[in-house]
């Protein structure tokens, strides 16, 4: 062929690359079905397969879950990481523990879960371990407020929130100003006392770095009295208080 | 004398190439797609990439797709699963049965006070929406669950601060609560 006409050479060149984008361009349109929904900005750390835990637990408590493992993650200064259900598997021990493994592909790590979902009457709380360690606050510095951390799983084992504050404010007052307050979970244990409609809770608390055996006493749910021992000494008794007699 | 440069012009080969190459492409993409046929419970739901879908058979562009399916009864499968131009791939997940001590833990929890949950006397109703049955362990208790926004909740139980109002549930649920409470008040 004889290059008679630079000029239309050149336009019939650009007419067939441009029919040929044009065309890729339509292809495009509809690349994907369906297409992945973008990560949100705002979560720093996300699960990739959820449903195979959330098919074991309670809502609130996979979102308890969650929230422990990021402080968890925070804590080892990963700021951001893609989670998985290791295997899409989650096991039930004979007490009715779960078990499973988060896995981050960012650091190659596995990291043992175990959750213990206490039911007390409805009220649902849990107990999260990583790694074998049970997942508590950490201490914290003295300019803060104090800090009160698992005192909902005493709500869980019967007592109201009325008496929550009580022994939350018992035990504030016995404190220094700024301290870290922790109730053990896995160490609340309800039960009767030998005095007629009267309940009794024990559990561990740990006050900063001391940990104490702590007994509340309680009939309603407006009254509650808590006694605080270390080493076998009492350190202190708050006597009965009953918000509906003293308010 | 600087060197000239000739552009040689297009053969009707080019032209019928760029013809067929922008014909395909306006093809594929108007009929360019797979199928992915599932093969699934009825009481199954299924989620591709997070998008819930309701068909039987559906219509994918090809590529590899994210397919979480949900269920009442059996554990939930999240697996990668490849589309092809004009394919029909059948999904057909190994499903896993839940055991009712499973769906018990799901809605109520487990362990602590009482140690692993237990359900007896179940029945289903409701496409497996609803599961009524005595739930222990300790003194079973007639106990309704209900399969809501994927998740197992308690829609009756006498134990606590669960809803306990049998009018509220429907009717072929709230008949078999009250025959669990009668043959319970019984013993």
């Amino acid at each position: 062929m004889q290059n008679s006409n630079p000029e239309k050479i050149i336009a019939t060149w650009i007419v067939l690359a441009t029919a040929l984008v044009i065309c890729f361009a339509i292809f495009l349109t509809k690349s994907t079905t369906y297409p992945l929904p973008l990560p949100s900005q705002d979560v720093a750390y996300q699960v990739t397969n959820p449903e195979i835990i959330q098919d074991w637990m309670p809502s609130t408590v996979y979102n308890q879950v969650l929230n422990k493992f990021e402080i968890y993650l925070k804590r080892n200064n990963i700021t951001s990481a893609t989670i998985t259900v290791k295997d899409n598997k989650v096991t039930q021990n004979n007490k009715g523990g779960l078990e499973f493994s988060f896995f981050i592909p960012k650091n190659n790590k596995t990291y043992a879960m175990a959750v213990n979902v206490n039911n007390y009457q409805g009220v649902t709380s849990s107990d999260i371990y990583i790694n074998g360690k049970l997942q508590i606050a950490a201490p914290l510095d003295k300019s803060g407020e104090t800090i009160f951390e698992n005192f909902d799983s005493l709500s869980a084992v019967g007592l109201s929130s009325v008496q929550v504050n009580q022994i939350q404010e018992a035990l504030n007052g016995f404190a220094q100003d700024g301290a870290s307050i922790v109730v053990n979970p896995s160490s609340i244990t309800p039960g009767k006392s030998n005095i007629p409609n009267q309940f009794v809770i024990t559990f561990t608390v740990t006050i900063d770095a001391n940990l104490y055996s702590a007994k509340v006493l309680f009939q309603g749910i407006t009254d509650s009295r808590l006694i605080l021992n270390q080493d076998g000494r009492q350190l202190l008794d708050t006597g009965v208080v009953d918000t509906s007699v003293n308010p | 004398m600087p060197p000239t440069t000739t552009i040689p012009k297009p053969n009707q080969v080019v032209i019928v190439t760029v013809a067929v190459i922008c014909i395909l492409l306006v093809f594929l993409r108007f009929f360019g797609y797979g199928h992915v046929a599932f093969s699934l419970p009825a009481s199954a739901t299924v989620w591709i990439n997070d998008h819930k879908v309701s068909a039987q058979k559906i219509r994918l562009r090809p590529g590899t797709y994210d397919i979480t399916i949900r269920s009442p009864r059996y554990f939930s499968t999240h697996q990668k699963v490849s589309v092809s131009y004009f394919q029909t791939t059948t999904y057909k997940p190994d499903l896993t049965r839940r055991p009712l001590s499973a769906i018990v833990t799901a809605a109520m929890g487990a362990s602590g006070l009482y140690g692993k949950p237990d359900m007896v006397s179940e029945q289903w109703f409701i496409n497996d929406t609803w599961l009524v049955g005595m739930v222990g362990p300790g003194s079973a208790i007639p106990t309704a669950l209900h399969y809501q926004d994927n998740e197992w909740r308690v829609g009756y139980s006498d134990n606590g601060g669960y809803p306990h109002n049998v009018t509220n549930l429907p009717g072929s649920v709230a008949n078999a609560v009250n025959t669990l409470e009668k043959r319970n008040a019984k013993q």
